[in-house]
């Protein structure tokens, strides 16, 4: 969403000062997250901004910038091949690629004076080596846990053989020719003295002759002893030649200056002030009383609140109040003044303000979002701009810093003097102890012994080193990361490939179904489908962005305003109204909800004030104990006594949807009112040919969008239908329905050539996939002719959604593992009214496969409600329109949610919103955590904790050839390929064969594929399993008529 | 057995039984064992139920028996010359309902963190720190005596702290749990000196003793005039800490740091409105000092005043709900000044109870704005609209900047009261090092040694972001 993909600072030329802040302020804006107000949750590559780059490079581009992981932890990973989740196999192969062989880059491949080759040294390091470590650790390791007397655990025994082997003669003939001094077994990085380190580690006295006796007793710890003094000793004499090695650039802050100098954080100050009026700024209607002056914008208003505001003893505000009258009053001249006050040259302004937003990127993400789109706000959108909060952030900065400086410092001086002054500060020398470590652990890895390292020249020994800065732990990490995903690649892909070679996709033949369902392409849906299947193996299911291409703004009977149904990168330009259909009970229904609602708002929200909360508190007081104990003890009962009462004085009056058009004009929300035929008859029509549904038309097709309901969650919006922008896809579906049950729709399409019998009735439906509820809309329109139909439908889904909340509840702790379906039911439903409930449902969490194909590509397999599905016919596609036209839709939407949740999983803290307990909603555009802080933006732990961090790994049946022209008419979808964000393999549509894509080719599967385990009905595979399940067959899944 | 010594065993009864469930907790976790969540929260629940249980076969005992007040001997802990720590509970019309609301919450509480905390690394912890705090809870509102309350109130006080700083990996909430501790700490000075002034003067430290003459609310203090006073205002320094009244009420909004089941009951329930039933307690001291009374009133209502301002500009839910606590305690504590006892009572019932529930519903602030919105057919007007108009515009802007500010309480506090006191401590601690170095030989790290020293000291109140 945001706008500018600017990438260098832009050129120092311009000569218009406002010019220049202009792209500076582009620059630092386009690393801000771009999450809106959270109420419309919309998932987004969370490094959107780094898509021109390779995904490896960028994530630790992406990290070095902000401070956050690229990749799992080491010790992670370890776990993972400890728990067979990734093989040696896929470390040699993740090592193949990322290593090249050192020839080819021009590298000599053997190291340690050709002990060793480059790939099988970096395999040692990935499976064995600690090599991370801080001086402390060091001491630890080497003097509390033996390391500096005995070999690490893990040392072969040819090495431990070799190594004491030519350590006890040559020690033993160096100290006697004198050779080798005694004093030469020093310590030098951690300044242990010989005789210190002689007697702690080799036990005896620190003479020639107590060696001697040593290397008798115990050769093992002098050999050991001995490798260590070497490697502190190589390190050290090798460093110096080092020295100009590449150092990290100057902090761009004087904020981090004076943190460093001072250890006071001036950014404490800053936030305590900035924090809660850039929250009552752009506050949605939470407070009492709005911010007065809004509609001139933040800075101004900010301004003119501490200019007039009361002389509170805040020293930043006294500060900031001082500096007023010589500060231009527009933020932009203002901003520039800051910038130049820092004593900074334009070229400098946009790293600055870059690192300046980045001090609270959440508040200036929103404060950005909403300057580019107002129109996200939920309710009223003061003008926002980034400039205006930059303007107030860099002043306070520097006010902050100098307040610091001055009682700390004692410095008097101006901010450029203050830069100067701190600037110049040497920064403190970096221990070699780590770096030594390092050549301690590798020399025993490899057998390499005291003498011998002592023997290499330094041209060997700065080879080791090279290679260990070279292969640091960022690069391990991401060796780690490509064999994870191998594993889980060749796990999807081997039996998906073997599935492909025994079935046919192809569903032309066989008997007309009695009942076809579209459900949302959601990997979520996966299950329902499957378990539809599994019940009536007759039905034909097919998957579709859950909007189904109905982009509309929808306002329902409930509803305070209009909601875009459609994905973001759409703007609906057709109004859909739910209105009442000649129902008398609409008035009264009306009437009761608005009276309702006073009531609520006056006494619940009412006792948050002074005298009405005195009044609330002895009215309601006491018998709020009632719901309370209800709500926290038994929710679900409480919720259907809520329905039963709604019932009563609540009905929900009948309704229809105004789907024709009603004027030719755009209405004064710039919308129309509906849709004409012809324009229903495109939008029917070309769905219908999206997912290959054109001929075959069951008696009953069934329509089914998806959202989500829950209660206590400020992430409630994340789990609904992402192809629905974060709305709820029911409207959609009931719309599609009605629709395609008009007959001129159907008269129009027939003159188009597309044949929709008569006899076939669409029905719409929506599917909660928090508490499993199906609702269907209209069902008394449906024809008595297909009443029969309609129950199997219905008993259909109803097996479906019970199944589909038992397989959901083997993922949640709390739940026994022995549960059974029914029971499996009510503690969902219960669940997602549940306050204190955290985990209403796991969201996209797993995610990580999207086949575009037919579903006989997928029927009847276990994909364990972690495959998107979008159903897409190859043999009515033959020039890949269609194909180009769903993978330009959904491969960005579904690289959008797996790496949103990639990263919320691999850095919580800094790409996620960390734990949800602390948690609290601000001025409904997001939460902080408690009294204030940045707004958090990502996901939360709790909806992310079982997820596995793999790219999206799209399977399209199509033809190499196909693909590559749809990446050129899509280059969108090309680069995301391109540059890995997403993983991409082909099966061809008339062979079955299965290919990867590997950097611009299509490779072959590694043969041969495994045999495909196989249970007649999915609850036997994932019954009392909590993990991640592999693929397997479900026999009552495949067609019966196939 | 006679009903006064079933009524006495039912009451101890009520404290045991949490005191056991935290012993048993504190045990197992001490032993490295990691008994399973639902054990930890199973056992929580059913203390706290069972304890609920025995209060109320002591309701409905003392009803029957038309027993006023039960008060237990426990035993004497230990005695110095003349003071004598005596164990005694004291169950009466005051002490009931806050044992029933102590009980009830902490129990729905207890069940509520069970599905909020799973899984989180805090969980044990967070459950023994629930446990102390019924049990400390427990003790404050049924302590016979002033000094067994002053070991309540400190326990009371200790667990807000460390569940304020719960999320300890984070700089904020660890400086916060610390500013809300040294705010306990000056304002405990007042119920410590005023404890021994009442033993003083009383020569006992038991409420039957020192307020004879009938019970509660009526009672009599053996105080005289001239110092009840004194004694009535330290009591209300004391209140002032734990109940959030201004100029100490700045910990409050801040201590919203910890999880939301954990606001709920300190901030929401329980722990806010200690202050006032110090005050209910011991309001025969209170009666003889009508200018502390009228001290009472004031600060009550200034606080109402200033929570309901500053309240009305917040834009998060939890700190509305923190100021909106602060005005009502404020108005409580008003009551109580103004002598009326039973009111205030069924005020800090109601309150507590229904803040509770607002608390833990805290994050649906968005569906319940939606449903709001939606119901009345569209954007609700923003409100605010309706004394604002009255007022000049200039003032308007006044009001908001110095709301939105605070009103600078914390800021000022720590400019005009620690400030001058950090001054003086370092000024005494440089003459004490100058005259120091003259005797004793310095040790070898002194540079060391005297940042220790002042470390306490030097700890500030800024708050990291995050």
């Amino acid at each position: 969403m945001s706008g500018s993909n600017h990438d260098g600072p832009a050129p120092a030329t311009d000569a218009d000062p406002r010019e220049h802040l202009r792209h500076a302020l582009d620059h630092a804006a386009h690393l801000l997250p771009v999450q809106g107000p959270i109420g419309v949750f919309v998932h987004h590559n969370t490094l959107h901004a780094f898509e021109h780059l390779a995904f490896e490079d960028a994530v630790v581009e992406a990290g070095r910038l902000f401070g956050a992981e690229p990749f799992m932890p080491e010790a992670w990973y370890r776990d993972a091949l400890d728990e067979g989740r990734i093989t040696l196999e896929d470390l040699d192969a993740a090592l193949a690629e990322d290593s090249p062989d050192g020839a080819s880059l021009g590298l000599d491949d053997s190291l340690f004076g050709g002990r060793i080759d480059r790939r099988e040294l970096r395999r040692r390091v990935l499976v064995q080596a600690r090599l991370e470590a801080d001086d402390a650790s060091i001491d630890w390791w080497l003097e509390e846990q033996g390391l500096g007397r005995r070999f690490m655990p893990g040392i072969t025994l040819p090495a431990r053989v070799t190594i004491t082997g030519e350590t006890t003669p040559w020690l033993s003939s160096a100290l006697r020719s004198g050779a080798l001094s005694l004093e030469a077994l020093a310590d030098p990085l951690r300044g242990v003295p010989a005789s210190t380190l002689v007697r702690r580690w080799m036990g005896v006295e620190p003479s020639p002759a107590g060696i001697e006796r040593a290397l008798q007793q115990d050769p093992e710890a002098c050999a050991v002893a001995c490798l260590w003094v070497t490697s502190a000793n190589r390190t050290q004499t090798a460093a110096h030649t080092d020295r100009d090695g590449p150092s990290d650039s100057a902090p761009v802050r004087l904020r981090d200056l004076v943190l460093a100098a001072t250890g006071r954080d001036p950014d404490e100050l800053v936030d305590a002030v900035l924090v809660p009026a850039i929250s009552a700024f752009v506050d949605q209607g939470v407070a009492y009383w709005p911010m007065p002056d809004r509609a001139k914008g933040f800075h101004a208003a900010f301004v003119r609140l501490v200019r007039e505001g009361p002389p509170l003893p805040v020293p930043l505000l006294t500060d900031f109040r001082r500096s007023i009258g010589s500060t231009p009053a527009e933020a932009e001249d203002a901003l520039i003044e800051s910038l130049e006050t820092l004593g900074l040259s334009p070229a400098e302004w946009s790293d600055t303000l870059e690192a300046a937003a980045q001090a609270l990127p959440g508040w200036a993400g929103i404060m950005r979002c909403l300057e580019e789109h107002p129109e996200l706000a939920p309710h009223e959108c003061p003008p926002c701009r980034l400039v205006d909060f930059l303007a107030v952030r860099l002043r306070l900065d520097t006010l902050a810093a100098l307040r610091i400086a001055r009682e700390e410092l004692d410095h008097r001086g101006s901010a450029m003097d203050l830069r100067t002054r701190l600037g110049s500060v040497v920064p403190p020398k970096t221990s070699l102890a780590p770096s030594a470590f390092a050549l301690f652990e590798l020399a025993q890895m490899c057998g390499i012994s005291a003498p011998a390292l002592r023997g290499l020249s330094a041209d060997e020994v700065q080879a080791v080193r090279a290679e260990l800065a070279a292969f640091d732990h960022v690069a391990r990490r991401r060796v780690w990361h490509l064999a994870y995903e191998r594993n889980h690649r060749l796990g999807v892909l081997g039996p998906m490939a073997r599935h492909r070679q025994r079935t046919q996709p192809a569903r032309d033949r066989g008997p007309v179904p009695p009942i076809q369902a579209a459900f949302c392409i959601d990997e979520r849906e996966e299950s329902l489908r499957r378990h539809l299947e599994e019940h009536d193996p007759e039905v034909e299911t097919f998957g579709a962005a859950g909007f189904f291409g109905l982009a509309i703004a929808f306002r329902g009977l409930d509803d305070g305003h209009h909601a875009p149904l459609c994905p973001v990168a759409q703007q609906p330009q057709h109004e859909i109204l739910e209105v009442g259909d000649d129902d008398d009970r609409l008035p009264r229904y009306t009437q009761r909800r608005r009276m309702l609602a006073g009531l609520l708002r006056g006494s619940f929200f009412g006792s948050r004030n002074l005298l009405r909360g005195a009044v609330a508190t002895f009215g309601l007081g006491l018998l709020s104990l009632v719901p309370m104990t209800l709500e926290v003890l038994s929710p679900h009962t409480l919720e259907r006594l809520a329905a039963r009462l709604r019932a009563m004085f609540l009905p929900r009056p009948r309704t229809r949807l105004a789907l024709r058009r009603a004027a030719e004009e755009r209405n004064d929300l710039e919308l129309f009112p509906g849709f004409t035929v012809p324009e229903m008859a495109d939008r029917i029509g070309r769905l219908l040919e999206d997912i290959g549904l054109v001929r075959r038309f069951a008696p009953l097709v069934a329509i089914i969008g998806h959202g989500s309901s829950s209660l206590n969650n400020p992430h409630e919006s994340a789990h609904d239908c992402g192809a629905c922008g974060g709305g709820r896809g029911g409207p959609n579906a009931r719309l599609f329905a009605l629709m395609a049950n008009e007959p001129e729709v159907r008269a129009e399409l027939r003159s188009r050539g597309l044949e929709l019998p008569d006899d076939t009735t669409f029905v719409g439906g929506y599917h909660d996939t928090c508490n499993d509820a199906i609702t269907w809309y209209d069902l008394e329109r449906v024809p008595a002719r297909h009443a029969e139909s309609l129950v199997r439908l219905r008993a259909g889904f109803e097996y479906a959604r019970t199944m589909d909340a038992h397989e959901r509840c083997r993922r949640f702790e709390s739940v026994p593992l022995d549960v059974e379906p029914a029971a499996a039911l009510a503690h969902v439903q219960a669940r997602a009214v549940d306050l204190a409930q955290p985990r209403p449902e796991y969201g996209h969490a797993t995610n990580a496969v999207c086949v575009f194909g037919r579903r006989g590509l997928t029927r009847g397999l276990f994909l364990d409600r972690r495959a998107f599905l979008v159903s897409y016919d190859p043999s009515v596609d033959p020039e890949g329109e269609v194909l180009g036209r769903l993978l330009a839709a959904m491969g960005p939407v579904g690289a959008g949610i797996n790496l949103e949740y990639y990263f919320s999983f691999v850095d919580n803290e800094r790409y996620g919103c960390g734990t949800k307990l602390p948690h609290n909603v601000t001025a409904l555009v997001g939460v902080m955590n408690g009294h204030g802080s940045d707004l958090r933006t990502g996901l939360p732990w709790q909806m992310v904790e079982i997820h596995e961090p793999v790219r999206l790994l799209c399977v399209v049946e199509s033809t190499a050839e196909l693909i590559g022209r749809i990446a050129e008419r899509h280059p969108a979808v090309g680069t995301l390929v391109a540059n890995r964000w997403i993983q991409l393999a082909l099966i061809h549509p008339e062979t079955g064969v299965m290919t990867m894509h590997d950097r611009g080719s299509f490779v072959p599967l590694p043969e041969p594929l495994a045999p495909l385990p196989e249970v007649a009905r999915s609850e036997q595979w994932y019954r009392a399993r909590r993990e991640h399940l592999p693929i397997a067959v479900i026999t009552a899944g495949t067609r019966t008529s196939a | 057995m006679s009903p006064t010594s079933i009524l006495s065993m039912l009451a101890s009864a009520i404290l045991l039984v949490p005191i056991l469930a935290l012993l048993a907790l504190a045990g197992v976790l001490l032993m490295g064992r990691r008994p399973s969540e639902r054990t930890v929260a199973a056992l929580t629940g059913i203390s706290l139920t069972l304890a609920l249980g025995l209060a109320v076969a002591s309701l409905v005992g003392m009803a029957i028996h038309g027993v006023d007040q039960v008060v237990v001997h426990l035993g004497r802990w230990f005695r110095v010359g003349d003071y004598e720590f005596d164990l005694t509970l004291l169950l009466d019309r005051l002490s009931l309902p806050f044992v029933l609301l102590t009980c009830a919450l902490t129990g729905l509480v207890g069940r509520f963190s069970a599905s909020y905390l799973h899984r989180d690394e805090g969980f044990y912890r967070f459950y023994l720190l629930l446990l102390l705090f019924a049990v400390a809870m427990l003790l404050l509102v049924m302590a016979g005596g002033i000094d067994l309350l002053f070991a309540g109130w400190e326990l009371v006080g200790i667990t807000s702290a460390l569940l304020i700083a719960f999320f300890n990996r984070r700089r904020a909430p660890v400086l916060r749990g610390l500013r809300a501790f040294a705010i306990y700490r000056l304002c405990d000075v007042g119920l410590l000196v005023a404890a021994v002034l009442i033993h003083h003067y009383a020569h006992s430290s038991e409420f039957e003793v020192a307020f004879e003459h009938g019970h509660w609310p009526g009672g009599l203090a053996h105080v005289p005039a001239e110092a009840a006073t004194s004694v009535a205002l330290l009591l209300v320094l004391a209140s002032m800490g734990k109940s959030a009244q201004v100029p100490f009420s700045g910990w409050l909004p801040r201590a919203m740091e910890g999880p939301t089941p954990s606001s709920a009951i300190f901030y929401g329930g329980l722990s806010i409105h200690a202050g006032a039933y110090l005050l209910l307690r011991t309001s025969p001291v209170l009666d003889r000092a009508p200018i502390a009374a009228a001290v009472l009133v004031a600060v009550g209502l200034v606080t109402a005043v200033h929570a309901t301002f500053v309240g009305r500009v917040q834009v998060d839910a939890k700190n509305q709900l923190a100021y909106a606590a602060m005005a009502q305690v404020g108005l409580v504590l008003a009551e109580i000044g103004l002598g009326l006892r039973m009111l205030a009572l069924v005020h800090i019932t109601g309150h507590a109870v229904l803040r509770t529930l607002q608390f833990l519903r805290a994050p649906s602030l968005l569906h319940e704005q939606h449903q709001i919105h939606a119901a009345a057919g569209g954007h609700v007007s923003p409100t605010g609209l309706f004394y604002e108009r009255l007022l000049p515009v200039r003032l308007r802007r006044w009001l908001y900047a110095g709301a939105l500010g605070h009103g600078g309480l914390d800021e000022g506090l720590e400019r005009f009261a620690a400030g001058p006191l950090i001054r003086v401590a370092r000024l005494l601690e440089r003459l004490e090092q100058g005259w120091g170095a003259r005797f004793v030989p310095s040790p070898r790290d002194d540079r060391d040694q005297s940042s220790v020293a002042t470390a306490p000291l030097s700890i500030r109140s800024q708050e990291a972001k995050r």
